[in-house]
């Protein structure tokens, strides 16, 4: 998942970038190089998480739905969260970085993010019942039909 | 860079200084800056800035992008200094970094550094740099933990760097803020040991001897700021008993606001009032409730997260999009049906807050 984050943290003014379960568990997370993760990851995404849940019944009361990107700029810094599917890509930015202009670079993550995720399903080992009857590979197939004497 | 890249970033700024010769507007100052910036010549790309602001005076983006250039080339000098002192750690490239981080506002890692100083036998020059830390993440947090952390911090450092004044003035500082006024009267007491006859600090001891009768103890005062929020000096209370007069001009910025295409609510709150435009009756009272707990919450969250005080909420969804300002006059808010929230909306929602804060300071 760190190919998903490396070319956020690339980015000018972003300090840090994350992968969160949407219930606050960290994925992954990427600093800028030659820095350690200052900031906790784990508690950054729990707070993120539990901001996000705390809007939803505030938005609620008005019956409005903003459940798809979240931006919430400080004095000492920004936080940027954006859905992913079943996935929180969130983004910390340096003060005076414009949430804006990582408009683009987090929808080309998520993109990034999707391949990843696809390529991973592929990738993955077949159950052991469905992987028994399939044949293992092209040259298994070739063998079974074209059997040696 | 590419041979090929360079000539394309000269014809570029080429271009970029053509067109500023031809109109010195604040985009085209805007956007040589931008050229510089792309061939990573961020002080040049300052110095742009810096040009334009002196004939176009605070415009916002030339301002911005002076901040943001001026960061760039601290990043790149924090990252030079973060390698060297790798190779060589000397007090000289931990303090040159610690200010670096301290300008930045990334007060984490200026404190991880102070420490990292004091494991290589530093002393009280390293304190001094965690206790400025700790100081500005509790005056931008204002978490109860990270003033008392901050206290003890400048205790250590007072008897580190005996005699010196610096301590004494940041603890000063600190409990003026807060309102601690016997405490800053103790202060200024043992200021006045180091800087006997000082007329500015007599006149200080007065005030804080006059003020300290009704005033909590620090604890109690870290206390107060924590529940609320605020400092005394920003207490919302004084703001809200400004009176109509001062709020009169939000309704037609509202109005203007909400008949701007795509919006569909305009609020602005102060205390327990609320205006609110484009939705009427229980409606209209349900999206003011919504701001304010989308304002509150958000104050929280932030605080937790170690982003300071809040500027700005900005929210996107199935609902379109919404701005909340959360402001010392009130909380602005504007909701429109678009995905992302149209241009002008924000500067318009600012001028509302600051209309606001101007109007407050005016009636004091």
């Amino acid at each position: 998942m760190k190919e998903v984050l490396e070319p956020l943290i690339a980015i000018p003014g972003v300090r840090m970038a994350l992968l969160s379960t949407p219930d606050g568990v960290p994925i992954a997370a990427c600093t800028r190089p030659g820095e350690t993760a200052s900031e906790d990851a784990q508690a950054l995404c729990a707070h993120v998480t539990g901001w996000l849940g705390a809007l939803g019944p505030a938005l609620g009361l008005a019956s409005w739905e903003f459940g798809q990107r979240a931006v919430l700029r400080g004095t000492r810094g920004t936080l940027v969260a954006r859905h992913a599917g079943s996935a929180l890509l969130l983004a910390v930015l340096e003060p005076g970085t414009s949430a804006d202009e990582l408009r683009l670079p987090l929808e080309a993550a998520l993109s990034r993010l999707a391949r990843v995720s696809r390529g991973t399903r592929v990738q993955a080992p077949l159950p052991s019942r469905i992987a028994q009857a399939a044949p293992r590979s092209r040259d298994d197939k070739a063998v079974e039909t074209f059997p040696r004497d | 860079m590419k041979f090929l890249d360079r000539w394309m970033a000269r014809t570029r700024l080429r271009n970029a200084r053509t067109a500023l010769a031809r109109d010195a507007s604040a985009e085209n100052f805007a956007a040589l800056a931008l050229e510089h910036a792309r061939i990573e010549d961020y002080a040049q790309a300052e110095r742009v800035c810096a040009e334009g602001l002196a004939s176009l005076a605070s415009h916002p983006e030339l301002l911005r992008l002076r901040s943001r250039m001026r960061a760039l080339q601290l990043e790149d000098r924090a990252r030079s200094l973060s390698s060297e002192l790798r190779e060589s750690p000397r007090p000289g490239l931990f303090r040159e970094l610690a200010e670096i981080y301290l300008e930045c506002g990334r007060l984490e890692r200026a404190e991880e550094l102070a420490q990292q100083w004091l494991a290589s036998g530093g002393s009280g020059e390293a304190q001094w740099i965690r206790a400025r830390a700790r100081v500005a993440r509790y005056f931008a947090d204002r978490r109860r933990e990270d003033g008392r952390e901050a206290l003890e911090l400048l205790a250590r450092c007072e008897q580190a760097l005996a005699r010196d004044e610096r301590p004494l003035r940041l603890r000063l500082d600190l409990a003026c803020r807060v309102g601690a006024w016997s405490e800053s009267r103790r202060i200024v007491a043992q200021l006045l040991e180091l800087r006997p006859g000082d007329p500015a600090l007599e006149a200080r001891y007065r005030t804080y001897t006059a003020l300290a009768e009704a005033g909590p103890t620090l604890e109690a005062a870290l206390r107060e700021v924590e529940r609320s929020g605020n400092f005394p000096e920003e207490s919302p209370h004084e703001r809200v008993s400004v009176g109509v007069s001062a709020s009169r001009p939000v309704r037609p910025q509202l109005q203007q606001l909400a008949a701007q295409p795509s919006v569909q609510v305009a609020v602005f709150e102060r205390g327990a009032t609320a205006l609110v435009q484009g939705p009427a009756g229980a409606t209209a009272e349900r999206c003011a409730r919504a701001v304010r707990e989308v304002a509150v919450r958000s104050r929280a969250a932030a605080r937790r997260m170690g982003l300071g005080g809040v500027v700005e909420v900005e929210l996107e969804g199935a609902s379109g999009s919404l701005l909340v300002l959360p402001h010392e006059a009130g909380v602005a808010a504007v909701q429109s049906s678009a995905a992302q929230l149209p241009e002008g909306l924000r500067p318009a929602l600012l001028a509302i807050a600051h209309a606001q804060v101007e109007a407050a300071e005016s009636h004091p």
